[in-house]
């Protein structure tokens, strides 16, 4: 099998959620695909050779780093295009304008949407480009995830958080932030004002780190989203695993096309039922088991490109 | 004469000019909240001041003092409007106990949660914690104020209502309120930016503090108040407010410091 010399490039200055995927893929490549690829923060693969593949994790966040100026991001583009393969690393939902910009950017030979199913892509997507990867821990994360199934139930119901909520404050989050308030009041909502491109900690926001002390209090680590299509956010359902806590995703549009995930509610009232019972605790140690049986994040990328 | 001494406690301050029709709810609130905290040992009252309201209020808080016998409440009347901060640096000096909750008159506490909050100022020995706000609007929900770390934007725009919990001994050694008229309708974000300033610890606790009504016959309604004598004071060429500092911090009592 050869393989092609392959760079992974992302932007350590915005989003740090796509620089943790950019380093955790790449800490989780096979040896023999590790050797022949290097990560690479935006602003110094300027400099550097080209390769035969390269892979750009989330291309609108790493134009955006405030560490490149215009010409940077000229350069950028100019660059990209002359590397013979081009991956687009994206998660994004398909009918949102942060997926549409990410078209706006290199001929990408191929776009790799990230996720819990594969979406249908937009038809500005020509035939072929679109590919799935779905999203899974590491290897270091499965042993994360064994640990977390090992835990005894009690340690669970005693955790003091109720519910959490994280992410840029919409309108949707915020009623649900009172929805749920009205239930258990004690719960955390941390939903600043939503800042492209600043999803920092030196913004004043949570970084992976934080995230993972909040979840490891908290029972239902609950989400909603405001898209026109299904989409389940997948790594937030990592993200409360690898915590222990219960991933719980509000969506009343879409509840019955993501229902087989067994997490996924229409409405708060749904969730109350679900959460006066057992089942969020099985449903941890359940989706942690099948976490478990999947390819990890590193596997799954290079089983992509077969010899 | 200012009580130099104030006991642990929580006492729920409201400044109030003709908001009888929403007293009964906001009153209602602050109720609440003492009998949620006196269930965790936290002695509390509350005191409204009612700045010379024209609308029935005086009445209607004559008659809650009386039949609200249950908590302790008190009531004072000034004979002429002296505006919110006067009526705000009063509840201040008369309050008996350390932290003052600030709840105007026409918002409402989640009342279950204000020990969370007084839990979180006793663990930071912040002058301000404060917390999430569900903004309301025509019956709907439509944001959240007070929602995110005080940062330096902050004083460019205010985000962060006064609705929170603060510790009256700093309030004091900062002066109080501002009661100058040419920063009218902006003092409550003048205090929070002299605390900061004053190199004063402004905590988020990312939790739901209370509800915040926004009403269109509200005299505020849609109204942005001018901000350059309070930029003017606080953000000298509007230097502070580009700068994209982090000025608070994070915390929550289960969790500890998150940012």
């Amino acid at each position: 099998m050869t393989i092609p010399p392959t760079d992974i490039v992302y932007s350590s200055a915005t989003d740090w959620f796509y620089a943790d995927l950019a380093q955790r893929l790449w800490r989780d490549l096979p040896p023999a695909w590790r050797a022949r690829t290097r990560l690479w923060d935006a602003p110094a693969w300027l400099a550097a050779p080209l390769p035969a593949r390269i892979v750009i994790v989330n291309w609108v966040e790493t134009t955006n780093d405030p560490r490149l100026s215009r010409a940077d991001v000229a350069a950028l583009m100019s660059k990209v295009n002359s590397v013979p393969e081009r991956v687009l690393l994206a998660a994004e939902c398909v009918g949102t304008v942060w997926f549409r910009r990410q078209l706006d950017g290199p001929d990408w030979t191929t776009i790799l949407d990230l996720g819990r199913q594969p979406q249908a892509p937009p038809e500005a997507v020509p035939p072929g480009v679109y590919r799935f990867l779905r999203y899974a821990p590491t290897e270091a994360e499965k042993g994360r995830l064994a640990q977390v199934c090992a835990l005894p139930p009690e340690a669970f119901r005693q955790r003091p958080l109720p519910w959490a909520i994280v992410g840029g404050l919409t309108p949707e989050r915020a009623a649900l932030a009172a929805a749920l308030a009205a239930w258990q009041p004690n719960g955390l909502a941390f939903l600043p004002p939503g800042e492209p491109f600043q999803v920092r900690a030196d913004r004043g926001r949570l970084g992976k780190a934080q995230l993972a002390r909040v979840l490891e209090k908290t029972r239902l680590y609950v989400w909603t989203s405001h898209h026109a299509h299904p989409y389940f956010e997948s790594f937030r359902l990592l993200d409360a695993l690898l915590a222990g806590a219960c991933p719980v995703k509000l969506d009343a549009r879409y509840a019955d096309a993501l229902r087989q995930a067994g997490c996924v509610f229409a409405t708060p009232d749904e969730l109350r039922a679900f959460a006066a019972t057992e089942e969020p605790w099985r449903l941890v140690v359940r989706l942690c088991a099948e976490q478990l049986e999947q390819p990890s994040l590193g596997a799954a990328f290079a089983a992509l490109w077969p010899a | 004469m200012t009580k130099l001494r104030k006991a642990d406690g929580v006492t729920i301050g409201m400044a109030n000019w003709n908001h009888r029709l929403f007293l009964p709810r906001s009153l209602a609130s602050a109720r609440c909240a003492l009998r949620a905290l006196a269930a965790q040992g936290v002695p509390g009252e509350v005191i409204v001041v009612d700045d010379a309201s024209r609308d029935g209020s005086a009445e209607w808080l004559a008659h809650a003092s009386a039949a609200l016998t249950d908590i302790p409440l008190r009531i004072l009347f000034h004979r002429e409007q002296q505006g919110p901060a006067a009526a705000r640096n009063q509840i201040l000096r008369l309050a008996r106990y350390r932290y003052l909750c600030w709840l105007d008159a026409d918002n409402e506490l989640q009342g279950d949660n204000l020990f969370l909050f007084v839990r979180a100022i006793r663990d930071t020995g912040a002058a301000v914690v404060y917390g999430n706000l569900i903004v309301r609007e025509d019956g709907q929900i439509t944001g959240l104020k007070s929602n995110l770390a005080y940062r330096s934007s902050l004083f460019h725009t205010n985000a962060v209502d006064l609705c929170s919990l603060c510790d009256a001994y700093q309030l004091l050694q900062c002066g109080g309120f501002q009661t100058e008229p040419a920063i009218n309708s902006n003092e409550d974000w003048e205090l929070f930016l002299h605390l900061v300033g004053d190199g004063r610890l402004l905590v988020f606790v990312p939790a739901v503090f209370g509800t915040y009504y926004v009403r269109r016959q509200s005299l505020s309604y849609r109204f942005t108040p001018p901000n350059e004598v309070v930029r003017r004071m606080h953000d000298h060429q509007r230097h502070r407010s580009l700068e994209g500092r982090v000025l608070g911090r994070v915390y929550h009592p289960d969790i500890g410091w998150l940012v």
